[in-house]
This record gives structure tokens, C-alpha cells and sequence, in this order.
């Protein structure tokens, strides 16, 4: 009996540790900050916990007090799975953006998660002690009895990881899951103590079952006004949602958190919306800015040759209409890489490709960018990288010199990289997120610019390999009639830094890359410069 | 002498065109229309051009022509909207965005047309909202502050209460 209760307390901590974060993730998002402080609060909470059982066993009856401190759990874990989405919405303020609530959510999620899952796993924690001092006199001292008790427990912790990810995440649902686990532990905890203990915990068990047909508050959190939910899904990624704005017929599809942002944008009739992936289209304007006649590889060939490209973060596909639009009617073949197949699954279900894209592009789904990249041909035309982790942050191994060196060898001279950069940062300021970006790519590519989004906090980069980026006179004579006046706006002087006016900065490297923290201390600074004195 | 005077009829013409032609429509008419300017110090072109470029999203343009516009006039009431719609696509220009639409309404809003004083007023409640909601976050930074406080005194009863809970029991 003793070792099963340490099995499924091992099983409980572990499941509120993972699923903790993804509980959080609609309101706080998952950042690797929010990741750091929830394994640091559960370990905390973990040392705690053995501590003070430690002292409780030598006050006798251990057994009785771990069934307590399991049915105690379980009603905590049943109370976060509850109430923790309306708890959460009372620290965010309705009608934020994302750069307003970037600062509140690493308070946020710590001041959640310290009310709703260091409790249950301090609880939890106080098993292992007393499962010792219970089972030693029967198995002949501490030693041995420890030894079985830490054994059965992380066997449970393992199980716990494999099914909080594996099973939880996809297939059950999140809060789903949690307060599942909650009835178990509370009958667990009931029949350890008392035959009429049981019964109440029975009881409270199936309240907590029953509770999973209220409506889930995380489906509509931080909600952008005027927006309605169509689809939402767990993926062991992260938390989505398809949202759509029937004044406009635009639909989002969001990660996490939500606010103003999203990860893919479509409309059934437009290509651009005024965001980021209308500057793709320049991709293929800068790519071809010397061809056919003065680049190498020019010539004939290349104006009979499909072009070839590669977006690295497909998403839902919004990058494809713009590039499109930037090849004005040139054949091309592109793939698409995108790591989470959730994405893919609903961006076919609620933001489908128009037939034209679908046909010029092959996706490849559940992969990393740089290790499908490897898999690419070395002539490529150019390469947009469109990948972000957790909303706003760039994945590390995905922001480096050596990955940018990657890129450029599968392009061809006088291809082109296109990377989205979404950041606070002035471009001047050599610690900056775009200044050590810039030192990281330079060193592959001959030229390099960004172009500032109009109307937003986006950037987009552009580097070209072993050929010079054009003027604004040759853009002028270079870009195909139609792209929004956005994008003529983003290449004007005002909103346009060349490489060579960046201030020298340290790249990001495989080896050392401080850009997760870099990233959060940019958005906290722009969010107090502005803030309450 | 003569040349001088064709060349500048020639010039004032084809400055007069330009400030007659129509706005651009897409990317490439903005970078034509752009590199077709000529030098001008005049309010009301400035103006026109601040317009254009505010219109396409080229935010840095637009502001130049402003502070040019804001060196002759600065209390021209086209200044102040046009500021206060550039100022609503900065987060770190929405404090001095909302005070010019808030003095636009003020000083100017009565006299104008229904169309620009439905736009600024769009543009002021955008603002009071973002503002406001700023506010609480940062208001509400301080309660989360106490968070790990709380944590602390947290653990503090606990050991508290299991040592006590020891001695009164014994071994």
C-alpha cells in the first residue's frame, strides 16, 4: 500500500508540473521563463515538503497522515483545474496587448502557480518521508524501505511525464487530466484512511469528474474584443485557438496566450493584411534584383527556371499569398516546414490555402527547421524564416551564426534570407536583440537590411548572399504592380536600416546565446518606459 | 538669364503636378511618388505628404514632415491629428498621442467636419483604452510584487507548524 501511494504521488507531482504550465499557457503564455520559475517553485516546493514530513513522521501514525496529505492534494489539484482560469483572468487586465502584458506574465504565472501547484506538491512531498518511517519496522530499517519508496515514486514520476505529454496534452485535455488526477488521488487517499473516508472522497471524486462538463475559461482568454472562438487545441507545444472576427471575416490563429497576437493571419479574399508576411514578397524581389543577365547563374536559364524556396515556421501558410504576389507570376516550388502538426491540423481546417498556393508548396509537418533544412538543395532562390516559440520568442538554435551559415550554403549566389523579428529594441543599440541578429547573419551573407513593419513592432531582416542588396531606385522599377503600399513604405529611408549602419554587437552563437533573456528584457523595459511613474 | 527662367517655370510646373496627382495606390506608385519629391518648406504640402506617407504606414516620413510642419505651425490643427494617429502606432508615443487629440477635440473639434471629428475621436478612445489598461498593469505589478512574500511566509508557518507540531507529540 505504501509504495503505491508513493507511485501516485511521484505520478501527481510530476502531472502538475507539466500540466501546470499548459494550464497557465492561455493566460501566461509558456516562455522559458515561465518554464525556469515552475520547475524551480516545484522543486522548492519538493524540498519543503520532505522536510517538514520528515518532522511529522517522527510524530507517529505516518500512515494516516500520507492518506491525509494524498486527499489534501488531490483537493488542491481539483481546485487549480477549476479555478485557477477564473484566478488568472484577475491578474491580466481585459484589452491588453501583448507588449502591455509581456511584464505581468512572469508575476502572473508565478503568483498562479505558487496559489495552485506549489501547495499540492509541497502535500504531496510530505509521502515520502512518512512512506518510509510507515513501511521500515516491516522491511528492517530506513535503508531498504527508502530505497522502495524512491523507487516506487519515480517510477510514478515517469509515467507521470510520459502521460502528462504524451496522453494528456493531445488526447485527454488539460484541465481534463488534472482533475482526473485529482480523483484518484482522493480515493486513493480515502481508502488508506477509513472505510467511511472512502466514501466522502468517492463522492468528492465524482464532483470533480462531473466539473469537467463546465465550460472551460481558458477557451476564451484574453480574447481580443470583437473576436470569436472557433476551434481550440492542446498540442504537447503549446495552447491554440482559431479565432475569427465576423466584422472583417479575418481569422487568427493564436498561440498561448492570445492578446493582439497571432501565429497565422487569413481572409478569404485578401492576400495582405498590413502585418509582417506582406514584406515576404520582397523575397523574391530582392532574389532576382540582378537577374537574368548580371548575376551568377543569370543567363537564359534563369528565366526559364522555377524558383525554389523554403519558409522555416509554415504555420497556417499567410507567408505564401505575399510571396506569391513578389514573384508576379513566375513559376516556383517552395516546402514549408513547421514543427507542431496541431498547426497544420487546424490551419487546413480554418485557414485553408487557396487552391493556387496549395498547389506550390509541399509542407512538412512535426519537423525542426534546422534539421529539415539539412535536407535541402543547395540552390535555393531564398528562405523565409518564420519560426517563434512560445509567441514572441526566437528559438534558440534557431537564431545562431552556425544556423545562418547553414541557410546560406543551401542558397544560391544572390539568394536571399528573409527573417521576421519581432522586438523593442532600436536597431542602434549594440545590445539589442536586431544588432546582435545582424552580427549573427552577416557573416554569412554579402549584404544585409531590415525593413521596419509599418504600424507595428516587427521587423523584417533581409540578407543576400554574395550580391548586393537593390536601391530604392531599382525597387522602384523592380516591384510588381499590386503589393500594398505598406510594403513601399517599409523600404523607404524612415523605416529601413542597412546592415553596415548597425552598431558592431556579439552574434549568437550554438555555443552561447542569450537571446531567450535578452528577448524578455527588451519587452519589460518598453512596457516600464511608458508605464505609471 | 532666359534659361534660368524657363527652368524654373519648368520646375514650378511639374511641382504643381505633383501636388495635384493622386495619391498612390500601391508599393511601387509610393516609391515613384517618393523619389519624385522635390525640396519644399511649405506647411500645406508638407502636410499633404505627411498624409501620404501616414496613409502607406511610413511612419519615419511622415514624422520628419511633421516636426518640419511643427517648426511654422505648431498649433495647425491637421498637425495635431495626424500626430496623434502616428502616436497611436507607438506604444512609447501613446501618453503624448493622447493629449494631442485630447487638445485637438478641445480647440478645434467643433468647428470641423463630422468625418475628422469621428476619426480623432476613434483615435482618443483607442488611446484612453491602451492607456488605461497600461495603467493596470503596471498598477497591478505591485500586488504581484508581494507574491514571493507570501511564498516565504507560507513556508515560514509550515516549518512553524511542523515543528511545533513535533514537540508537542515526541518521538
Amino acid at each position: 500500500m505504501e509504495l503505491l501511494a508513493a507511485f501516485l504521488a511521484g505520478f501527481a507531482v510530476l502531472v502538475v508540473e507539466i500540466l501546470g504550465v499548459h494550464l497557465l499557457a492561455p493566460w501566461f503564455g509558456t516562455s522559458s521563463l515561465v518554464w525556469s520559475q515552475q520547475i524551480g517553485l516545484v522543486l522548492a516546493a519538493i524540498a519543503l515538503g520532505g522536510w517538514i514530513g520528515g518532522r511529522l513522521a517522527r510524530a507517529g501514525d505516518p500512515l494516516r497522515r500520507a492518506a491525509r496529505a494524498l486527499v489534501l492534494g488531490g483537493l488542491w489539484i481539483g481546485a487549480a483545474g477549476l479555478l485557477l482560469g477564473p484566478f488568472a483572468a484577475r491578474l491580466l487586465p481585459s484589452g491588453l496587448t501583448l507588449d502591455d502584458a509581456a511584464p505581468a506574465f512572469l508575476s502572473g504565472s508565478f503568483t498562479a502557480a505558487l496559489v495552485f501547484f506549489a501547495p499540492p506538491v509541497l502535500l504531496l512531498s510530505l509521502l515520502h518521508p512518512l512512506l518510509v518511517q510507515a513501511r521500515a519496522p516491516r522491511r528492517g530499517g530506513a535503508g531498504p524501505a527508502a530505497g522502495e519508496v524512491a523507487a516506487a515514486g519515480t517510477a510514478g514520476s515517469l509515467l507521470g511525464v510520459v502521460a502528462a505529454t504524451f496522453l494528456a496534452v493531445p488526447l485527454v485535455g488539460v484541465r481534463e487530466s488534472l482533475l482526473g488526477v485529482a480523483a484518484v488521488l482522493l480515493l486513493a487517499g480515502g481508502l488508506l484512511l477509513s472505510r467511511a473516508a472512502a466514501a466522502r472522497s468517492a463522492v468528492a471524486a465524482c464532483a470533480l469528474l462531473l466539473a469537467m462538463l463546465v465550460p472551460d475559461p481558458a477557451r476564451r482568454a484574453n480574447l481580443p474584443p470583437g473576436a470569436e472562438v472557433l476551434a481550440v487545441r492542446d498540442s504537447p507545444y503549446q495552447h491554440l485557438r482559431v479565432i475569427e472576427f465576423p466584422l472583417t471575416g479575418e481569422r487568427w490563429l493564436q498561440m498561448n496566450e492570445g492578446l493582439d497576437s497571432f501565429q497565422s493571419w487569413w481572409h478569404p479574399e485578401a492576400t495582405f493584411g498590413g502585418l509582417y508576411y506582406d514584406l515576404f514578397a520582397l523575397a523574391p524581389v530582392y532574389a532576382r534584383a540582378d537577374r537574368p543577365t548580371d548575376a551568377p547563374g543569370g543567363g537564359v536559364a534563369a528565366l526559364t527556371r522555377r524558383e525554389r524556396f523554403w519558409v522555416l515556421g509554415f504555420g497556417a501558410g499567410s507567408a505564401l499569398g505575399p510571396i506569391r504576389a513578389g514573384l508576379a507570376g513566375r513559376p516556383a516550388a517552395g516546402v514549408g516546414v513547421e514543427l507542431d502538426p496541431a498547426v497544420l491540423e487546424l490551419g487546413s481546417e480554418w485557414l485553408p490555402l487557396a487552391e493556387e498556393l496549395r498547389g506550390a508548396v509541399r509542407v512538412v509537418g512535426g519537423q525542426d527547421a534546422r534539421a529539415a533544412l539539412r535536407a535541402a538543395p543547395d540552390d535555393l532562390d531564398f528562405v523565409v524564416l518564420d519560426a517563434y516559440t512560445r509567441q514572441f520568442e526566437l528559438p534558440l538554435h534557431l537564431a545562431t551564426r552556425e544556423f545562418f551559415a547553414e541557410i546560406a550554403s543551401h542558397l544560391r549566389p544572390g539568394g536571399v534570407l528573409a527573417i521576421n523579428v519581432g522586438t523593442q529594441a532600436a536597431p542602434n543599440d549594440p545590445g539589442g536583440l536586431l544588432a546582435r541578429l545582424g552580427a549573427s547573419v552577416a557573416p554569412s551573407f554579402a549584404a544585409l537590411r531590415l525593413h521596419r513593419v509599418p504600424r507595428s513592432r516587427n521587423w523584417v531582416l533581409f540578407a543576400r548572399k554574395a550580391a548586393p542588396l537593390p536601391s530604392l531606385e531599382r525597387l522602384a522599377e523592380l516591384l510588381p504592380p499590386g503589393l500594398p503600399l505598406e510594403v513601399g513604405a517599409a523600404v523607404l529611408p524612415g523605416q529601413t536600416v542597412a546592415g553596415e549602419a548597425l552598431p558592431p554587437a556579439r552574434p549568437f552563437t550554438d555555443d552561447r546565446n542569450p537571446v531567450t533573456l535578452l528577448q524578455a528584457r527588451e519587452w519589460w523595459a518598453a512596457a516600464r518606459a511608458d508605464a505609471v511613474p | 538669364m532666359r534659361a534660368l527662367l524657363v527652368l524654373w517655370l519648368l520646375l514650378l510646373v511639374s511641382a504643381a503636378g505633383a501636388a495635384q496627382e493622386p495619391p498612390p495606390r500601391d508599393a511601387r506608385g509610393l516609391l515613384q511618388w517618393h523619389l519624385r519629391l522635390g525640396p519644399t518648406d511649405d506647411p500645406d504640402e508638407l502636410l499633404r505628404r505627411a498624409w501620404v506617407y501616414q496613409r502607406a504606414g511610413a511612419e519615419g516620413e511622415a514624422w520628419a514632415a511633421l516636426e518640419r510642419v511643427a517648426a511654422r505651425r505648431p498649433d495647425d490643427p491637421d498637425l495635431l491629428r495626424f500626430r496623434a494617429r502616428l502616436s497611436a502606432w507607438d506604444p512609447s508615443r501613446w501618453r503624448a498621442g493622447l493629449t494631442d487629440a485630447e487638445r485637438w477635440m478641445e480647440e478645434f473639434g467643433p468647428s470641423r467636419s463630422d468625418a475628422e471629428r469621428g476619426a480623432v475621436a476613434e483615435i482618443l478612445d483607442e488611446l484612453r483604452r491602451r492607456v488605461a489598461a497600461r495603467d493596470a498593469v503596471g498598477e497591478g505589478r505591485r500586488a504581484r510584487a508581494l507574491a514571493p512574500l507570501f511564498a516565504l511566509a507560507v513556508g515560514l508557518l509550515a516549518v512553524a507548524f511542523a515543528s511545533r507540531r513535533m514537540r508537542s507529540e515526541g518521538p
